[in-house]
């Protein structure tokens, strides 16, 4: 036999394989989800025994509870199940909308990292296992973590609802678990058309920026009765009038009418969850297998520059220059920054919108742009602070380790300025009397990060267990720090 | 066993350009280089985790429709660092479709050769780099390959282990099967290799045993060092 691979043609896998494998057997799709699983398994056993209790203890609480919720609320969903069909189908629709929506931000967000990642491929990949075979294991897995945490809040009230006989939303299991498969095909699929148009170079940055924007669609959509000015919520309820009392017809009513436990229709969602995950694994199996090989292959060229300036300017010069390159160059910044304002920004608009309610919107905009502020300096100063691979480098130098503090400050601090100049010069126009307070809580928030960026570097303490602990607990500081100058920032515009 | 033609793959400049490479079976060939040679990218394309841009592949062997032909293990393994070395083998096993009783069996003649059966049932995530890369070794030839492919299988090997290796790579070879590998440890190629390449910029520049790439450099008594710095050093970074 003669296995001959020409250019072009990536390498046939799979091609000399004696036998199929059944179902189950090794090397079926099955048989690989329990591999994961089993290592997932492991990981958990292995995370340490005081946090997983932590964590059980909150998980399982909070699940305790949120049945106590669903068995409580059973009566009332139940009338509106069976007395107004049209509008828990208008309600359900526009939930489960949201909801993919999530999901989908998700599963671009991790078919992203499954692209950059190459983890065991080149085990996988050099074996005779189909490669559609081996991404179908992956959709499965960012179907799971895509629908994880929402599933958790979801199911236990369809749950406790169940525990009170009342079983006429129990749909919701085969759909939400459907929308979780569609939005991991249809976000890979997303991340591998973004490899093809615009290369690996900028399908990290692109896939980051539009996962943002569909968790915002989604945030959007459950505050949109703040975020949006008035006489636009007036011609939605206009719009949405007639469809009340009516039950509405056509395939895009189906998810809603699954989840209302209409067969028909919830065996046509899980089959195009099913066949959605098929096709996406068939159609873009191989590509997964190679692209990721390519993406990794692909040297990070810099712009060519002169060499006399690139060895001109003296230390400090120096020190600048690497900290602006490494800072512009890194991966996910621009992504992370929209992220904050994305979330941030729409908060700040509501509250703008409820001034005239007779709240101190000025105070909660305020509060708000000094969180948002020590977020981003947090996001910036990672990458200097944190992210410093040549640390030793710097300190075993004759160079002042001052200078290094200084050129890490400095560049932190004019990104910063140029990205959160913008809401302050905002709130400087709309709220003139509020710029104080809110220059002094920003400027106070983001200098409490960088201390804190500089008192506690992370570079020594990441690779065990106690590091990622030690780091998760920083974080959590972190976040009591922006929004405690938050507050300062709220009370100061109170006061003056 | 292996024949390579006219293979070229492009990341911006050119990687591989237009190489040849014919390998017979049962011998250890080694592939030398600078850094950025093209080395790992013309494995890598050998194994599948590459397209190649131009050129065509060929593997042959005689069993290679009932049993797979060929193996790869990288630079830097990954191993699950939550399974055994067992579970793993028996994962590696899986993949390859190795029915259990003879996949059982090989798992406990490589590993107490390569001398990680006192380890069997401890978790990876504990092992030495050599220990992984031993480990990861036995993977590789689990389902017994007629072509063995391996970017630098001796690094972060002390002497004990890197002499278990070359046994078990020579006892591979006098059975038929073939090894290609890489390495920058050019006295491992010296001893181990039958046969040398030798590429810069892409491009096999030479080619032969090692007294025949001494005669080709036209240096009869020098080491391989000098050999293969005489032969690279003229060619494009």
């Amino acid at each position: 036999m003669r296995l001959i691979r020409s250019a072009g043609a990536p390498a046939a896998m799979g091609t000399q394989v004696a036998k199929l494998p059944g179902l189950l057997g090794p090397g079926s799709a099955f048989w690989l989800l329990r591999h994961d699983l089993r290592l997932a398994g492991r990981d958990l056993r292995a995370a340490g025994g005081r946090k997983r209790r932590v964590v059980g203890i909150v998980l399982g609480t909070a699940v305790v509870l949120l049945h106590l919720i669903g068995f409580v609320a059973a009566p009332a969903l139940g009338r509106l199940h069976d007395a107004h069909r049209s509008d828990a189908l208008l309600v359900g629709s526009f939930a489960l909308a949201g909801a993919f929506t999530l999901f989908l931000s998700k599963a671009i967000s991790e078919a992203t990292d499954a692209l950059f990642q190459r983890g065991d491929l080149d085990l996988l990949l050099s074996s005779p296992l189909p490669m559609r075979r081996v991404l179908t294991t992956r959709l499965v897995a960012i179907a799971v973590i895509a629908g994880f945490l929402p599933l958790l809040l979801v199911i236990p009230l369809v749950n406790g609802m169940a525990l009170r006989g009342q079983f006429a939303w129990a749909g919701a299991y085969p759909v939400l678990l459907s929308l979780t498969l569609v939005a991991a095909a249809t976000g890979s699929a997303i991340t591998f058309g973004l490899l093809a148009f615009v290369g690996p170079r900028w399908t990290r940055v692109a896939a980051r920026a539009l996962a943002t924007l569909f968790g915002a669609i989604s945030f959007f959509s459950t505050q949109a009765h703040l975020v949006l000015p008035a006489w636009i919520r007036a011609k939605v309820w206009q719009a949405m009038a007639p469809m009340s009392g009516v039950v509405p017809a056509g395939p895009q009513w189906w998810p809603a009418r699954a989840v209302l436990g209409d067969p028909l229709p919830m065996v046509v969602v899980a089959g195009v969850a099913v066949l959605a995950v098929m096709s996406v694994s068939a159609a873009l199996g191989q590509a997964y297998g190679t692209g990721v090989m390519s993406n990794l292959a692909v040297p990070r060229g810099a712009r060519a520059a002169g060499v006399e300036r690139r060895f001109a300017g003296g230390v400090f010069t120096a020190l600048l220059r690497k900290e602006w390159h490494l800072l512009l160059r890194h991966p996910g910044l621009g992504a992370q920054v929209f992220y904050q304002f994305v979330f941030l920004v729409p908060g700040a608009v509501a509250l703008m919108n409820l001034g005239d309610r007779g709240w101190h919107s000025p105070a909660g905009v305020v509060f708000l742009t000094a969180m948002m502020t020590g977020r981003i300096t947090k996001i910036l100063a990672a990458g200097p602070f944190e992210g410093d691979q040549a640390a030793a480098l710097a300190v075993t130098s004759p160079v002042r380790p001052v200078l290094v503090l200084r050129a890490k400050v400095l560049v932190t601090l004019v990104v910063l300025a140029v990205v959160g100049g913008l809401p302050v010069a905002a709130i400087g126009l709309k709220m003139t009397p509020a710029l104080p307070a809110v220059c002094v809580a920003s400027v106070a928030a983001a200098a409490t990060r960088l201390w804190l960026a500089v008192s506690r570097p992370k570079q020594l303490r990441r690779a065990g267990l106690q590091g990622r602990l030690q780091a998760s607990t920083d974080g959590l500081l972190g976040v009591i720090v922006d929004i405690g100058w938050g507050i300062f920032g709220a009370v100061l515009t109170i006061v003056l | 066993m292996l024949t390579v033609r006219g293979l070229c793959k492009s990341f911006g400049r050119p990687a591989v350009d237009h190489l040849d490479l014919s390998i017979a079976a049962g011998e250890i060939y080694a592939l030398l280089g600078p850094n950025g040679a093209g080395k790992t990218t013309t494995l890598r394309m050998v194994c599948g985790l590459l397209a190649p841009d131009a050129g065509s592949i060929e593997i042959a062997g005689t069993d290679a429709l009932a049993e797979p032909a060929r193996a790869w293990l990288p630079d830097e393994p990954l191993l699950y660092d939550r399974l055994t070395p067992l579970e793993y083998l028996e994962f590696v096993a899986g993949l390859w479709q190795v029915p259990a009783a003879l996949a059982r069996a090989r798992a406990e003649s490589l590993l107490t050769e390569l001398g990680l059966w006192p380890h069997r049932g401890e978790a990876c995530e504990g092992f030495s780099r050599g220990m992984r890369q031993k480990t990861a070794l036995a993977g590789a030839l689990l389902h017994d390959p007629a072509l063995l492919i391996m970017d630098e299988p001796l690094s972060g090997l002390d002497a004990a282990a890197s002499r278990q290796v070359k046994d078990l790579l020579r006892a591979r070879v006098q059975t038929g099967r073939t090894v290609v590998l890489t390495t920058h440890v050019l006295e491992v190629a010296e001893r181990l290799a039958d046969r040398i390449g030798i590429i810069a910029a892409g491009r096999m520049v030479a080619e032969g045993t090692f007294a025949e790439l001494r005669y080709q450099a036209g240096r009869r008594q020098a080491t391989l060092e000098d050999v293969f710095l005489h032969l690279t050093a003229e060619q494009p970074a």
